[in-house]
């Protein structure tokens, strides 16, 4: 009888399987494909029991569906860039490429432990120039595309990390890596034009559904944000100005009493410049920018304004109404602008009520007239208009685009669709990542990296110890160089990509890793792509995985792809939790896989991991769960063993019968 | 066994493919074990025949390919152990064949009057009239109720019939 000695069969296995390349994905247009992909490691040094869980999920459907005839894509890769590496390194008096290309190396041997059926000949590092080179030739056919474009804005800057984030990289009010507090600044930078792909991402959604899990779709969706109303002007009286708003109710036009300007709006300064409002509004806008965006619109949040002490004409009652500036709207939604009708929005209400503004009732409920002096709670459903001109006696609802009609007449707005997105801001003040492709030339402004030039490599000798400024930007070997138009001196751009760039095409990558002539080859792409199951985390929700499909549509006009979407189907996994909270170093409920794996084995881990929970639902860690399934497999194996002895024997037992038969007749 | 082959390979194959739901799938496998030790004791000491070893060994590649997305390397191990030349990384997947999932035999009780008399084993595709005929024609039950009047026969599928005389 023989024990069950996982470690030698693991190794015995691990071996045979590299050795043999059992996993080797080939092109083959005679077989059925099937794309498996995990979303790819940022290479931290240690695989924790989060990758265990993603990684076993997607290799128990990998070999399944090689087991079901399928030719399976199973790959793996490191998304290499990031600040981690650069403060590693700066810590540990390293650079991030030794730290990074050391912490890969570690992690393989960590996976390889593991028993993962990957393709290892596929992989890719994004921190490598045979890869960043293609992230700089993406950026590039953008740029030709017109998708690119550089602008001042205010954007979002994280003072721990030093640099800017993306909208989608904030999470309530701080960055979405350090949790540290972003700010507002004022800055130039790179931006992708995700908005023009607005309405198509949004179509996209609809066409995922029961293939995507329902929350992510629909968080992309209210990402994107599309609403339908009204654009409508309003005249500053007595000035040449015009405010613009959006509202997603014209048919409640004829009560909208005053109006409210974000503190961010160019216009609150010059509107009450020379009132006796001007030193009230200069220290209030002051105050109200130092306030962080989530608590100045969450419902709970204090509502505070100021009157700009200037009027705006309500366009279709002809009346004043009053102009003013307050924390709860933002610059970012909309035009920055809002008016406000009080009877039927509980904001606008609230804040009438605190400021003593007029509320007027134009949408009645069926039950009866609103008591516009006392009320407390706005009515927003539909209901019956009335102080409202002709259009009294109309349902709300289906006034809505009758109001629109006589605003586009009378020139004076028109219908409008309003989206959330905006545009991607992809600059980053940091070193480690990739070069943008940009030259900047006195005379001839700003100048694409011709395509035969790349990869414009990121140099790696190169002072870290200026903490706060890419070291880039100081270094006269990166950034000198010749226009490539007239030839005379010019500047390279020393922002590198936002790594989110790397991450939202790599998986096209991996089905032609090694090509250096093309990013992808298009016959591998035709047959891999695309992507049948994907699996990672739903913190990823809008990030990554709506940049990626943004990507992948830009590839479709580009005409290097043909499907509309890059991942077919989606599994986001659940958390890998330990006594109530998410396993995480800093809570100190960290579970070392390798040391399941020197317990127990490679075998057991990957079995615990699947059987403790449904693939979506929160995994609760136990010890004891990890026992029952190592008892489980010597379980297997006893019993495996004794049918084995009696296999042999029942073998000795039909030799000896033929020996016997030979030699002694039967 | 081989019905419980089966069975399983239906559920593993449904809990993957469609459900994604791998806690399932292995807790089917670990069933299966259950049932591989109830049932060891029949593997060769009563029954020695070829077709009867050709089902545990049928049972023990199931097992192996089951549990090989799961746990690869003991299953890489023990298919090489069973003498197969390949990688269990080349293998099919087994195949679900829902005809032994059916056939199966059922041992039902033949009370007369709530007392049990007999036992006997149908199909578990049998209609409950076709159980009732098999118990009425049973030749012990037959000898027992000659010449009594039969009042009622009742079938609890699965499990029993009892026949009502006087």
């Amino acid at each position: 009888m023989s024990e069950y000695n996982f470690k030698s069969i693991e190794v015995k296995w691990q071996s045979y399987w590299e050795e043999n390349k059992s996993f080797k994905a080939e092109r083959d247009s005679s077989k059925k494909k099937y794309y498996l992909l995990e979303m790819f490691p940022y290479p931290s040094g240690r695989i924790h029991m989060g990758h265990v869980r993603n990684y076993g999920i997607g290799d128990a459907i990998a070999r399944f569906m090689r087991m079901k005839g399928f030719n399976v894509l199973h790959p793996i890769g490191w998304d290499a860039f990031g600040l981690p590496a650069e403060n590693a390194a700066i810590q540990n008096n390293t650079h991030p490429a030794q730290w990074t290309e050391d912490n890969i190396a570690a992690m393989q041997v960590q996976l390889r432990r593991l028993g993962l059926s990957y393709d290892w000949d596929r992989e890719i590092a994004t921190c490598r120039p045979e890869y960043y080179r293609w992230n700089q030739w993406c950026f590039l056919k953008f740029y030709e595309k017109g998708l690119v474009y550089r602008k001042k804005s205010q954007v979002n800057w994280c003072n721990t990390c030093n640099t800017v984030l993306a909208n989608e990289q904030v999470i309530d009010g701080c960055c979405w890596r350090c949790d540290g507090e972003a700010e507002d600044r004022f800055q130039e930078g790179w931006f992708f034009k995700i908005t023009d792909y607005a309405d198509r991402l949004l179509d996209g959604c609809r066409q995922l559904s029961g293939k995507w899990p329902e929350q992510v779709l629909a968080m992309q969706s209210n990402w994107i944000g599309k609403s339908y109303g009204a654009e409508v002007n309003f005249k500053i009286k007595e000035k040449n100005e015009v405010i613009k708003v959006f509202t997603t109710r014209p048919d409640t036009l004829y009560g909208a009493t005053f109006m409210v300007l974000a503190p961010e709006h160019p216009l609150v300064r010059k509107l009450s410049l020379g009132t006796e409002q001007e030193i009230a509004v200069e220290k209030f806008v002051n105050k109200a920018k130092q306030e962080d965006k989530v608590t100045r619109t969450s419902e709970t949040g204090e509502k505070n304004g100021v009157f700009t002490g200037a009027y705006a004409v309500n366009p279709l009652t002809g009346e004043d109404i009053p102009v003013w500036c307050a924390n709860f709207v933002l610059m970012d939604y909309g035009t920055g602008a809002i008016m406000s009708v009080p009877a039927h929005d509980q904001r606008d209400l609230d804040f009438a009520r605190k400021y003593d503004l007029p509320v007027r009732m134009v949408i009645q409920p069926v039950e009866g007239p609103l008591d516009e002096s006392n009320m407390t709670e706005a009515f927003f459903a539909n209901g019956v208009m009335v102080n409202s001109g002709s259009f009294n006696g109309l349902f709300s609802d289906e006034a809505k685009s009758k109001v629109c009609e006589y605003l586009e007449g009378a020139k004076i707005g028109k219908a409008s669709v309003n989206f959330r997105l905006r545009d991607w801001g992809v600059s980053r003040q940091r070193y480690w990542g990739t070069p943008i492709p940009i030259i900047q030339c006195d005379e001839c402004g700003l100048i694409p990296v011709p395509e035969d030039q790349l990869p414009i490599q990121l140099p790696l000798d190169v002072d870290l110890g200026n903490r706060g400024q890419s070291p880039l930007t100081t270094l006269a070997e990166f950034y000198k160089t010749q226009c490539p138009e007239c030839g005379k001196l010019a500047r390279r751009e020393t922002d590198t990509l936002d790594t989110f760039v790397c991450s939202s095409w790599y998986f096209n990558r991996y089905t032609s890793p090694d090509n250096n002539q093309v990013a992808f080859n298009s016959d591998d792409l035709d047959y891999w792509m695309p992507v049948d199951q994907y699996i990672g985390g739903i913190e990823h929700a809008i990030l990554h995985l709506l940049y990626s499909r943004f990507f992948h549509l830009v590839f479709k006009d580009l005409g290097f792809i043909k499907s509309d979407e890059p991942f077919d189907r989606l599994l986001t996994q659940g958390m890998v939790i330990k006594d109530g909270a998410k396993m995480s170093k800093s809570k100190g409920n960290v579970v070392d896989p390798d040391e399941i794996i020197q317990n127990y084995g490679a075998d057991t881990a990957r079995l615990f991991i699947l059987f403790a929970a449904p693939p979506a639902k929160d995994l609760e860690w136990n010890s004891q769960g990890v026992e029952g399934c190592y008892r489980f497999l010597k379980r297997v194996w006893r019993i495996f063993d004794d049918f084995l002895s009696d296999i042999r024997k029942r073998a000795l037992y039909l030799k000896v019968m033929k020996l016997v038969r030979k030699n002694y007749g039967s | 066994m081989r019905r419980i082959t089966h069975v399983t390979i239906g559920r593993v194959t449904d809990d993957i493919q469609t459900r994604m739901q791998f806690n399932t799938a292995i807790a089917a496998v670990m069933e299966f074990v259950n049932h591989l030790y109830a049932f060891r004791d029949n593997w060769f000491l009563k029954d020695n025949s070829d077709g009867a070893r050709a089902i545990v060994r049928e049972s023990f590649d199931t097992l192996i390919l089951l549990l090989s997305p799961f746990a690869p390397h003991i299953a890489e191990e023990m298919w090489s152990l069973l003498g197969h030349k390949t990688s269990i990384v080349q293998v099919e997947w087994p195949v679900f064949n829902k005809d032994f999932t059916t056939t199966e035999k059922l041992l039902i009780v033949v009370q007369l009057n709530g007392k049990v008399r007999q036992r006997i084993t149908v199909s578990s595709s049998s209609s409950q009239e076709d159980i009732k005929s098999l118990a009425l024609n049973d030749s012990k039950i037959k000898e027992q109720i000659k010449g009594q009047e039969i009042k009622k026969v009742i079938v609890v599928p699965g499990k029993l019939v009892n026949i009502v005389v006087r």
